[in-house]
Protein backbone atom coordinates (compact mmCIF):
# COMPACT_ATOMS: atom_id res chain seq x y z
CA UNK A 1 0.00 0.00 0.00
CA UNK A 2 1.00 3.54 -0.68
CA UNK A 3 0.38 6.34 0.74
CA UNK A 4 -0.76 9.49 -0.74
CA UNK A 5 2.12 12.17 -1.33
CA UNK A 6 1.24 14.72 0.88
CA UNK A 7 0.85 12.01 3.94
CA UNK A 8 4.19 10.70 3.03
CA UNK A 9 5.34 14.29 2.03
CA UNK A 10 4.43 15.27 5.47
CA UNK A 11 6.34 12.19 7.36
CA UNK A 12 8.79 12.97 5.28
CA UNK A 13 9.55 16.89 6.02
CA UNK A 14 8.70 16.09 10.06
CA UNK A 15 11.84 13.67 9.77
CA UNK A 16 14.34 15.55 8.00
CA UNK A 17 13.70 18.49 10.73
CA UNK A 18 13.87 16.22 13.32
CA UNK A 19 17.60 15.44 11.93
CA UNK A 20 18.06 18.84 11.40
CA UNK A 21 17.20 20.03 15.36
CA UNK A 22 19.01 17.22 16.63
CA UNK A 23 21.96 18.36 13.82
CA UNK A 24 21.81 21.41 15.79
CA UNK A 25 22.12 20.49 19.31
CA UNK A 26 25.33 18.37 18.26
CA UNK A 27 26.86 20.94 16.60
CA UNK A 28 26.20 23.82 19.36
CA UNK A 29 28.23 21.65 21.51
CA UNK A 30 30.66 20.69 19.42
CA UNK A 31 33.94 23.53 19.76
CA UNK A 32 35.25 25.43 17.46
CA UNK A 33 32.99 28.20 18.26
CA UNK A 34 31.92 30.87 15.68
CA UNK A 35 31.57 33.18 18.55
CA UNK A 36 32.38 36.70 16.33
CA UNK A 37 29.13 35.96 13.74
CA UNK A 38 27.10 35.54 16.57
CA UNK A 39 27.68 38.24 17.94
CA UNK A 40 27.60 39.61 14.53
CA UNK A 41 24.22 37.82 14.14
CA UNK A 42 22.90 39.14 17.60
CA UNK A 43 23.25 42.54 16.59
CA UNK A 44 21.53 42.17 13.31
CA UNK A 45 18.89 40.00 14.62
CA UNK A 46 18.22 41.53 18.07
CA UNK A 47 19.43 45.16 17.79
CA UNK A 48 18.23 45.89 14.54
CA UNK A 49 14.45 44.60 15.37
CA UNK A 50 14.23 47.13 18.74
CA UNK A 51 12.86 50.00 16.65
CA UNK A 52 9.68 47.93 14.71
CA UNK A 53 9.24 45.66 17.59
CA UNK A 54 8.91 49.23 20.49
CA UNK A 55 6.40 50.67 18.03
CA UNK A 56 4.58 48.47 17.29
CA UNK A 57 4.23 47.55 21.37
CA UNK A 58 3.68 50.69 22.02
CA UNK A 59 0.97 51.25 19.92
CA UNK A 60 -0.67 47.39 20.79
CA UNK A 61 -0.11 48.74 24.71
CA UNK A 62 -2.54 52.22 23.84
CA UNK A 63 -5.20 50.16 21.45
CA UNK A 64 -5.62 47.57 23.95
CA UNK A 65 -6.34 49.93 26.97
CA UNK A 66 -7.99 52.53 24.74
CA UNK A 67 -10.46 49.78 23.63
CA UNK A 68 -10.73 47.96 27.12
CA UNK A 69 -11.85 51.17 28.81
CA UNK A 70 -15.43 51.39 27.73
CA UNK A 71 -16.25 47.47 28.38
CA UNK A 72 -14.41 48.00 32.19
CA UNK A 73 -16.73 51.11 32.84
CA UNK A 74 -19.73 49.05 31.89
CA UNK A 75 -18.78 46.76 34.88
CA UNK A 76 -17.89 49.59 37.02
CA UNK A 77 -14.06 48.53 37.07
CA UNK A 78 -12.61 50.94 35.43
CA UNK A 79 -9.77 51.47 38.25
CA UNK A 80 -9.07 47.97 37.05
CA UNK A 81 -7.71 48.99 33.71
CA UNK A 82 -3.64 49.21 34.89
CA UNK A 83 -4.32 45.41 36.06
CA UNK A 84 -6.09 44.17 33.16
CA UNK A 85 -3.90 45.57 30.85
CA UNK A 86 -0.62 45.01 32.24
CA UNK A 87 -1.98 40.76 33.18
CA UNK A 88 -2.74 40.76 29.04
CA UNK A 89 0.20 42.24 27.69
CA UNK A 90 2.85 40.42 30.14
CA UNK A 91 1.01 36.97 29.71
CA UNK A 92 -0.22 37.04 26.33
CA UNK A 93 -0.27 39.51 23.97
CA UNK A 94 3.50 41.06 24.28
CA UNK A 95 5.00 37.69 24.05
CA UNK A 96 2.65 36.34 21.11
CA UNK A 97 2.66 39.67 19.14
CA UNK A 98 6.51 40.43 19.17
CA UNK A 99 7.14 36.75 18.41
CA UNK A 100 5.21 37.02 14.63
CA UNK A 101 6.18 40.05 13.82
CA UNK A 102 9.84 38.98 14.54
CA UNK A 103 8.92 35.82 12.77
CA UNK A 104 7.66 37.89 9.44
CA UNK A 105 10.73 40.21 9.85
CA UNK A 106 13.81 37.57 10.99
CA UNK A 107 12.77 33.96 9.49
CA UNK A 108 11.70 35.32 6.55
CA UNK A 109 15.33 37.11 6.03
CA UNK A 110 16.47 34.44 7.38
CA UNK A 111 14.83 32.09 4.81
CA UNK A 112 16.04 33.90 2.17
CA UNK A 113 19.33 35.04 3.24
CA UNK A 114 20.08 30.90 3.48
CA UNK A 115 18.06 30.21 0.79
CA UNK A 116 19.74 32.52 -2.23
CA UNK A 117 23.59 30.94 -0.47
CA UNK A 118 22.13 27.54 -1.31
CA UNK A 119 20.76 28.02 -4.57
CA UNK A 120 24.18 29.85 -5.75
CA UNK A 121 26.00 27.25 -3.90
CA UNK A 122 27.33 29.54 -1.56
CA UNK A 123 26.95 27.00 1.64
CA UNK A 124 29.05 24.15 -0.58
CA UNK A 125 31.76 27.43 -1.09
CA UNK A 126 32.22 27.74 2.61
CA UNK A 127 32.37 23.95 2.98
CA UNK A 128 35.24 23.44 0.67
CA UNK A 129 37.21 26.54 2.48
CA UNK A 130 36.97 24.14 5.43
CA UNK A 131 34.44 26.36 7.55
CA UNK A 132 31.52 24.25 8.61
CA UNK A 133 28.43 25.67 7.10
CA UNK A 134 25.91 24.29 9.63
CA UNK A 135 27.71 25.74 12.28
CA UNK A 136 29.02 29.37 11.05
CA UNK A 137 25.16 30.03 9.35
CA UNK A 138 22.53 27.64 11.56
CA UNK A 139 24.11 27.74 14.59
CA UNK A 140 24.63 31.45 15.19
CA UNK A 141 21.24 32.65 13.92
CA UNK A 142 19.79 29.81 15.44
CA UNK A 143 21.14 30.78 19.35
CA UNK A 144 20.81 34.52 17.99
CA UNK A 145 16.85 34.25 17.42
CA UNK A 146 16.72 32.12 20.98
CA UNK A 147 18.34 34.75 23.30
CA UNK A 148 17.05 37.59 21.29
CA UNK A 149 13.55 37.21 21.58
CA UNK A 150 13.04 37.19 25.04
CA UNK A 151 15.18 40.30 25.37
CA UNK A 152 13.17 42.18 23.29
CA UNK A 153 9.97 40.84 24.33
CA UNK A 154 10.70 42.40 27.75
CA UNK A 155 11.62 45.28 26.20
CA UNK A 156 8.43 45.27 24.05
CA UNK A 157 6.40 44.92 27.41
CA UNK A 158 8.09 47.62 29.09
CA UNK A 159 7.26 49.81 25.58
CA UNK A 160 3.63 48.90 25.56
CA UNK A 161 2.88 49.03 29.43
CA UNK A 162 4.20 52.79 28.94
CA UNK A 163 1.35 52.84 25.68
CA UNK A 164 -0.84 51.97 28.16
CA UNK A 165 -0.11 54.51 30.85
CA UNK A 166 -0.76 57.25 28.24
CA UNK A 167 -3.59 55.36 27.13
CA UNK A 168 -5.15 55.56 30.70
CA UNK A 169 -4.36 59.64 31.00
CA UNK A 170 -6.29 60.34 27.85
CA UNK A 171 -9.23 60.39 29.66
CA UNK A 172 -8.29 59.40 33.03
CA UNK A 173 -5.29 60.47 35.77
CA UNK A 174 -2.58 58.47 37.20
CA UNK A 175 0.80 59.25 37.83
CA UNK A 176 3.57 57.03 36.22
CA UNK A 177 4.44 55.15 38.91
CA UNK A 178 1.30 54.95 40.62
CA UNK A 179 0.81 53.25 36.81
CA UNK A 180 3.33 50.84 37.37
CA UNK A 181 2.83 50.29 40.99
CA UNK A 182 -0.43 49.08 40.36
CA UNK A 183 0.53 46.66 37.33
CA UNK A 184 3.58 45.22 38.90
CA UNK A 185 1.40 44.35 42.28
CA UNK A 186 -0.71 42.91 40.20
CA UNK A 187 1.82 40.24 38.27
CA UNK A 188 2.86 37.35 40.26
CA UNK A 189 5.53 34.81 39.74
CA UNK A 190 3.08 32.79 37.73
CA UNK A 191 2.60 35.60 35.67
CA UNK A 192 5.87 36.76 34.01
CA UNK A 193 7.86 33.13 34.32
CA UNK A 194 6.23 30.88 32.33
CA UNK A 195 5.44 34.03 29.71
CA UNK A 196 9.28 34.43 29.65
CA UNK A 197 10.20 31.01 29.18
CA UNK A 198 7.49 30.47 26.43
CA UNK A 199 9.59 32.86 24.23
CA UNK A 200 12.76 31.51 24.12
CA UNK A 201 10.79 28.63 22.21
CA UNK A 202 9.35 30.81 20.06
CA UNK A 203 12.55 32.59 19.19
CA UNK A 204 14.35 29.01 18.71
CA UNK A 205 11.46 28.00 16.98
CA UNK A 206 11.71 30.71 14.48
CA UNK A 207 15.52 30.58 14.04
CA UNK A 208 15.44 27.00 13.62
CA UNK A 209 12.67 26.95 11.06
CA UNK A 210 14.14 29.94 8.71
CA UNK A 211 17.44 28.20 8.50
CA UNK A 212 15.55 24.66 7.65
CA UNK A 213 13.42 26.18 4.89
CA UNK A 214 16.62 27.96 3.61
CA UNK A 215 19.12 25.31 3.89
CA UNK A 216 17.02 23.09 2.54
CA UNK A 217 15.48 25.89 -0.80
CA UNK A 218 15.22 23.81 -4.22
CA UNK A 219 17.18 25.00 -6.63
CA UNK A 220 16.71 28.46 -8.73
CA UNK A 221 15.03 31.86 -7.75
CA UNK A 222 11.52 30.32 -7.27
CA UNK A 223 12.83 27.86 -4.00
CA UNK A 224 13.94 30.79 -2.41
CA UNK A 225 10.64 32.49 -2.57
CA UNK A 226 9.27 29.61 -1.36
CA UNK A 227 11.51 29.14 1.42
CA UNK A 228 11.19 32.40 2.56
CA UNK A 229 7.41 32.31 1.99
CA UNK A 230 7.18 28.90 4.01
CA UNK A 231 9.47 29.82 7.12
CA UNK A 232 7.05 32.64 7.96
CA UNK A 233 3.65 30.78 7.78
CA UNK A 234 5.38 27.54 9.37
CA UNK A 235 7.17 29.60 12.49
CA UNK A 236 3.73 31.45 13.15
CA UNK A 237 2.00 28.36 13.15
CA UNK A 238 4.87 27.28 15.39
CA UNK A 239 4.54 30.17 17.72
CA UNK A 240 1.00 29.44 18.51
CA UNK A 241 1.40 25.34 18.76
CA UNK A 242 3.95 26.31 21.24
CA UNK A 243 1.63 28.94 23.27
CA UNK A 244 -1.20 26.25 23.19
CA UNK A 245 1.43 23.82 24.62
CA UNK A 246 2.97 26.31 27.19
CA UNK A 247 -0.50 27.18 28.67
CA UNK A 248 -1.54 23.47 29.07
CA UNK A 249 1.71 22.67 30.92
CA UNK A 250 1.48 25.99 33.48
CA UNK A 251 -1.57 25.03 33.97
CA UNK A 252 -0.85 21.43 35.09
CA UNK A 253 2.26 22.78 36.91
CA UNK A 254 -0.71 25.04 38.95
CA UNK A 255 1.42 28.22 37.97
CA UNK A 256 -1.71 29.89 36.25
CA UNK B 1 46.07 5.66 -25.28
CA UNK B 2 47.02 4.31 -22.13
CA UNK B 3 51.04 5.35 -23.10
CA UNK B 4 49.84 8.78 -21.94
CA UNK B 5 49.10 8.09 -18.83
CA UNK B 6 52.81 7.19 -18.42
CA UNK B 7 53.79 10.89 -18.59
CA UNK B 8 54.06 11.22 -14.46
CA UNK B 9 54.12 8.58 -12.08
CA UNK B 10 51.93 9.25 -9.20
CA UNK B 11 48.28 10.22 -10.34
CA UNK B 12 46.88 12.97 -8.52
CA UNK B 13 43.44 12.09 -9.06
CA UNK B 14 42.22 8.30 -9.67
CA UNK B 15 38.64 7.62 -10.35
CA UNK B 16 37.73 4.15 -10.14
CA UNK B 17 34.05 2.70 -11.57
CA UNK B 18 32.43 5.59 -9.38
CA UNK B 19 28.90 5.29 -9.05
CA UNK B 20 26.02 7.81 -8.58
CA UNK B 21 22.22 7.92 -8.20
CA UNK B 22 19.57 10.15 -7.18
CA UNK B 23 17.00 8.08 -6.25
CA UNK B 24 15.85 5.55 -9.34
CA UNK B 25 18.13 8.04 -11.56
CA UNK B 26 21.59 6.87 -12.64
CA UNK B 27 23.91 9.42 -13.23
CA UNK B 28 27.56 8.17 -13.23
CA UNK B 29 27.43 4.60 -13.76
CA UNK B 30 30.52 3.37 -13.45
CA UNK B 31 32.91 6.02 -14.25
CA UNK B 32 37.09 5.99 -14.00
CA UNK B 33 39.40 8.20 -14.74
CA UNK B 34 43.58 9.61 -14.10
CA UNK B 35 45.00 13.06 -13.83
CA UNK B 36 48.27 13.05 -13.63
CA UNK B 37 50.59 15.55 -11.79
CA UNK B 38 51.14 18.64 -14.01
CA UNK B 39 48.23 17.56 -16.13
CA UNK B 40 45.78 19.17 -17.27
CA UNK B 41 42.38 17.00 -18.31
CA UNK B 42 39.13 18.39 -19.64
CA UNK B 43 36.03 16.29 -19.18
CA UNK B 44 33.83 16.66 -22.04
CA UNK B 45 29.60 16.21 -21.83
CA UNK B 46 26.40 17.10 -22.57
CA UNK B 47 24.25 19.15 -20.30
CA UNK B 48 22.97 17.27 -17.47
CA UNK B 49 25.65 14.39 -17.96
CA UNK B 50 26.59 14.14 -14.54
CA UNK B 51 29.76 16.61 -14.73
CA UNK B 52 29.03 18.66 -11.98
CA UNK B 53 27.73 15.80 -9.79
CA UNK B 54 31.37 14.22 -11.13
CA UNK B 55 33.57 17.01 -9.86
CA UNK B 56 31.44 17.11 -6.21
CA UNK B 57 31.98 13.56 -5.62
CA UNK B 58 35.57 14.41 -5.91
CA UNK B 59 35.56 16.95 -3.48
CA UNK B 60 33.47 15.10 -1.42
CA UNK B 61 30.54 17.19 -1.45
CA UNK B 62 28.43 14.79 -3.01
CA UNK B 63 29.12 11.26 -1.28
CA UNK B 64 29.62 8.57 -4.65
CA UNK B 65 27.39 5.39 -4.02
CA UNK B 66 30.06 3.25 -5.29
CA UNK B 67 33.61 2.60 -6.41
CA UNK B 68 36.84 4.50 -5.42
CA UNK B 69 37.74 7.96 -5.75
CA UNK B 70 41.58 8.71 -4.93
CA UNK B 71 43.14 12.42 -4.14
CA UNK B 72 46.30 12.25 -3.84
CA UNK B 73 46.85 8.82 -2.82
CA UNK B 74 44.69 9.15 -0.30
CA UNK B 75 40.79 7.16 -0.99
CA UNK B 76 38.44 9.94 0.51
CA UNK B 77 35.63 7.83 1.44
CA UNK B 78 37.62 6.86 4.43
CA UNK B 79 38.84 10.10 5.64
CA UNK B 80 36.76 12.28 8.43
CA UNK B 81 36.05 15.82 8.37
CA UNK B 82 39.91 16.75 9.33
CA UNK B 83 41.07 14.98 7.11
CA UNK B 84 38.78 15.91 4.07
CA UNK B 85 39.29 19.38 5.06
CA UNK B 86 43.19 19.21 4.82
CA UNK B 87 42.56 17.69 1.53
CA UNK B 88 40.15 20.20 0.45
CA UNK B 89 42.80 22.69 1.86
CA UNK B 90 45.24 20.96 -1.41
CA UNK B 91 42.22 21.24 -4.02
CA UNK B 92 41.02 24.09 -5.08
CA UNK B 93 37.28 24.27 -6.67
CA UNK B 94 35.77 27.15 -9.12
CA UNK B 95 32.22 26.74 -8.69
CA UNK B 96 29.98 26.58 -11.95
CA UNK B 97 27.87 29.60 -10.49
CA UNK B 98 31.28 31.36 -9.03
CA UNK B 99 29.85 31.05 -5.73
CA UNK B 100 31.05 34.33 -4.29
CA UNK B 101 29.69 35.18 -1.12
CA UNK B 102 27.41 38.05 -1.85
CA UNK B 103 27.30 39.54 1.53
CA UNK B 104 30.97 39.57 1.73
CA UNK B 105 33.72 42.09 0.00
CA UNK B 106 36.30 41.13 -2.54
CA UNK B 107 38.71 41.43 0.42
CA UNK B 108 36.35 39.34 2.48
CA UNK B 109 35.78 36.71 0.21
CA UNK B 110 39.32 36.27 -0.21
CA UNK B 111 40.21 35.74 3.22
CA UNK B 112 37.18 33.59 3.97
CA UNK B 113 39.22 30.50 3.03
CA UNK B 114 42.40 31.28 5.16
CA UNK B 115 40.30 31.49 8.14
CA UNK B 116 40.60 27.95 8.82
CA UNK B 117 43.81 27.43 6.94
CA UNK B 118 47.01 28.97 6.86
CA UNK B 119 45.93 30.94 10.56
CA UNK B 120 49.63 31.22 11.01
CA UNK B 121 49.68 34.09 8.64
CA UNK B 122 48.92 37.32 10.26
CA UNK B 123 46.85 40.25 8.81
CA UNK B 124 49.35 42.09 6.74
CA UNK B 125 50.14 38.56 4.84
CA UNK B 126 46.89 37.60 4.69
CA UNK B 127 46.68 40.80 2.93
CA UNK B 128 49.36 40.24 0.66
CA UNK B 129 48.48 37.08 -0.37
CA UNK B 130 45.01 38.03 -1.53
CA UNK B 131 46.37 41.04 -3.03
CA UNK B 132 49.22 39.15 -5.17
CA UNK B 133 46.01 36.75 -6.23
CA UNK B 134 44.24 39.74 -6.88
CA UNK B 135 46.61 40.75 -8.99
CA UNK B 136 47.48 36.98 -10.71
CA UNK B 137 43.74 37.55 -12.28
CA UNK B 138 44.27 41.41 -13.10
CA UNK B 139 41.79 42.93 -10.78
CA UNK B 140 43.73 44.16 -7.91
CA UNK B 141 41.38 47.38 -7.73
CA UNK B 142 38.19 45.49 -7.21
CA UNK B 143 39.08 44.80 -3.64
CA UNK B 144 37.07 46.69 -1.82
CA UNK B 145 33.66 46.31 -3.89
CA UNK B 146 30.98 43.98 -3.47
CA UNK B 147 30.77 40.88 -5.90
CA UNK B 148 26.83 41.92 -6.85
CA UNK B 149 29.14 45.35 -8.56
CA UNK B 150 30.77 42.81 -10.68
CA UNK B 151 30.52 41.33 -14.06
CA UNK B 152 30.20 38.09 -15.12
CA UNK B 153 33.57 37.77 -16.20
CA UNK B 154 34.99 39.70 -12.89
CA UNK B 155 33.40 37.70 -10.55
CA UNK B 156 34.74 34.49 -12.84
CA UNK B 157 38.22 36.24 -12.06
CA UNK B 158 37.52 37.04 -8.67
CA UNK B 159 36.22 33.03 -8.13
CA UNK B 160 39.77 31.80 -9.47
CA UNK B 161 41.42 34.32 -6.98
CA UNK B 162 39.77 32.56 -3.95
CA UNK B 163 40.24 29.07 -5.68
CA UNK B 164 43.76 30.02 -5.47
CA UNK B 165 44.23 31.41 -2.17
CA UNK B 166 45.35 28.30 -0.13
CA UNK B 167 47.79 27.53 -3.24
CA UNK B 168 45.92 24.11 -3.96
CA UNK B 169 48.00 21.62 -5.77
CA UNK B 170 45.28 20.76 -8.28
CA UNK B 171 42.01 22.68 -9.31
CA UNK B 172 38.78 21.19 -10.36
CA UNK B 173 37.17 24.00 -12.80
CA UNK B 174 33.34 23.57 -13.42
CA UNK B 175 32.49 25.19 -16.80
CA UNK B 176 35.04 28.30 -16.27
CA UNK B 177 33.90 29.74 -19.73
CA UNK B 178 30.09 29.13 -19.98
CA UNK B 179 28.07 31.77 -19.83
CA UNK B 180 30.91 34.16 -20.94
CA UNK B 181 31.19 36.32 -24.25
CA UNK B 182 33.80 34.55 -26.72
CA UNK B 183 36.54 37.14 -25.78
CA UNK B 184 36.15 36.78 -22.25
CA UNK B 185 35.76 33.12 -22.53
CA UNK B 186 39.11 33.21 -23.96
CA UNK B 187 40.83 35.27 -21.45
CA UNK B 188 39.52 32.97 -18.81
CA UNK B 189 40.75 30.25 -20.56
CA UNK B 190 44.16 31.36 -21.34
CA UNK B 191 44.09 32.43 -17.93
CA UNK B 192 43.63 28.96 -16.43
CA UNK B 193 46.89 27.97 -18.54
CA UNK B 194 48.93 30.77 -16.97
CA UNK B 195 47.75 29.46 -13.96
CA UNK B 196 48.60 26.23 -14.46
CA UNK B 197 51.86 27.33 -15.42
CA UNK B 198 52.85 30.22 -12.89
CA UNK B 199 51.43 27.53 -9.96
CA UNK B 200 52.73 24.67 -11.76
CA UNK B 201 49.08 22.95 -10.51
CA UNK B 202 46.67 20.33 -12.22
CA UNK B 203 43.34 20.25 -13.52
CA UNK B 204 40.52 19.24 -14.10
CA UNK B 205 38.44 21.38 -16.04
CA UNK B 206 34.89 20.56 -17.27
CA UNK B 207 33.36 22.07 -20.13
CA UNK B 208 31.63 22.49 -23.38
CA UNK B 209 33.38 25.09 -25.10
CA UNK B 210 35.27 23.69 -27.51
CA UNK B 211 37.66 26.42 -27.80
CA UNK B 212 38.14 26.80 -24.18
CA UNK B 213 38.70 22.88 -24.56
CA UNK B 214 41.49 23.17 -27.21
CA UNK B 215 43.72 25.70 -25.43
CA UNK B 216 43.55 24.22 -21.83
CA UNK B 217 43.35 20.50 -22.70
CA UNK B 218 46.63 17.80 -22.48
CA UNK B 219 43.63 14.83 -22.35
CA UNK B 220 40.29 15.19 -22.93
CA UNK B 221 37.60 12.20 -21.37
CA UNK B 222 33.96 12.14 -22.52
CA UNK B 223 31.49 11.39 -20.13
CA UNK B 224 28.42 9.57 -21.91
CA UNK B 225 25.75 7.62 -20.49
CA UNK B 226 27.69 8.06 -16.74
CA UNK B 227 31.05 6.22 -18.18
CA UNK B 228 34.29 7.55 -19.46
CA UNK B 229 33.46 6.92 -22.64
CA UNK B 230 36.56 8.04 -24.60
CA UNK B 231 40.14 9.34 -23.93
CA UNK B 232 42.37 11.27 -25.83
CA UNK B 233 44.16 14.26 -27.05
CA UNK B 234 42.07 17.06 -28.55
CA UNK B 235 43.83 16.33 -32.30
CA UNK B 236 43.27 11.84 -31.47
CA UNK B 237 39.53 12.11 -30.31
CA UNK B 238 38.92 15.34 -33.14
CA UNK B 239 40.04 12.27 -35.92
CA UNK B 240 37.58 9.95 -34.18
CA UNK B 241 34.98 8.17 -36.68
CA UNK B 242 32.72 7.65 -33.43
CA UNK B 243 29.85 10.02 -34.07
CA UNK B 244 29.42 9.97 -30.39
CA UNK B 245 32.70 11.35 -30.20
CA UNK B 246 32.88 13.45 -33.50
CA UNK B 247 29.55 15.35 -32.28
CA UNK B 248 31.25 17.10 -29.71
CA UNK B 249 34.02 18.68 -32.78
CA UNK B 250 31.38 20.05 -35.09
N1 LIG C 1 21.15 16.92 -5.64
C1 LIG C 1 20.56 16.30 -6.65
N2 LIG C 1 19.41 15.60 -6.49
C2 LIG C 1 18.82 14.97 -7.51
N3 LIG C 1 19.28 14.97 -8.77
C3 LIG C 1 20.41 15.64 -9.02
C4 LIG C 1 21.11 16.34 -7.99
N4 LIG C 1 22.20 16.93 -8.51
C5 LIG C 1 22.17 16.61 -9.83
N5 LIG C 1 21.12 15.85 -10.12
C6 LIG C 1 20.80 15.29 -11.44
O1 LIG C 1 21.96 14.75 -12.00
C7 LIG C 1 22.04 15.02 -13.38
C8 LIG C 1 23.37 15.62 -13.70
O2 LIG C 1 23.48 16.89 -13.14
P1 LIG C 1 24.76 17.79 -13.29
O3 LIG C 1 24.51 19.06 -12.57
O4 LIG C 1 25.97 17.03 -12.89
O5 LIG C 1 24.82 18.05 -14.86
P2 LIG C 1 25.97 18.75 -15.67
O6 LIG C 1 26.59 17.71 -16.53
O7 LIG C 1 26.87 19.50 -14.77
O8 LIG C 1 25.15 19.73 -16.60
P3 LIG C 1 25.40 21.28 -16.96
O9 LIG C 1 26.29 21.28 -18.15
O10 LIG C 1 24.05 21.79 -17.29
O11 LIG C 1 26.00 21.94 -15.76
C9 LIG C 1 20.87 15.91 -13.72
O12 LIG C 1 19.92 15.13 -14.38
C10 LIG C 1 20.35 16.37 -12.39
O13 LIG C 1 18.95 16.45 -12.44
MG1 LIG D 1 27.21 21.45 -14.26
Amino acid sequence: MKLPDYISGFFEDTGNMARFVARYFRELFRPRYEVRQFVRQCYLIGVLSFPLIAVTGFIMGLVLTMQLRPSLIAYGVESQLPVMVGLSIVREIGPVITALIFAGKISSGIGAELGSMKVTEQIDAMEVSGTNPFKYLVVTRVLATTLMLPVLTVLSDAVSLYGSYLGVNIKGHTSLTLYFFQVFQSLGFGDVLPALIKTFFFGFAIGLIGCYMGYNSKKGTEGVGRSANAAVVVSSLFIFIIDLLAVQITDLLGLN
Amino acid sequence: MESLDARSDTPIIRLTEVKKSFDDHVVLDGFSLKVNKGESVVILGRSGSGKSVLIKCIIGLIKADQGKIEVMGRDISQLDTYGLDKMRAKVGFLFQSNALYDSMTVRENLLFPMRRHLTNLDRRESEQRVIEKLTHVGLADTIDMMPSALSGGMKKRIALARTLILNPEVILYDEPTTGLDPVTGKEISLLLRETQRKYNTSSLIISHDMKCVKRTADRIAILLSGKCYAVGTYDELKQSSDKNIHAFFE
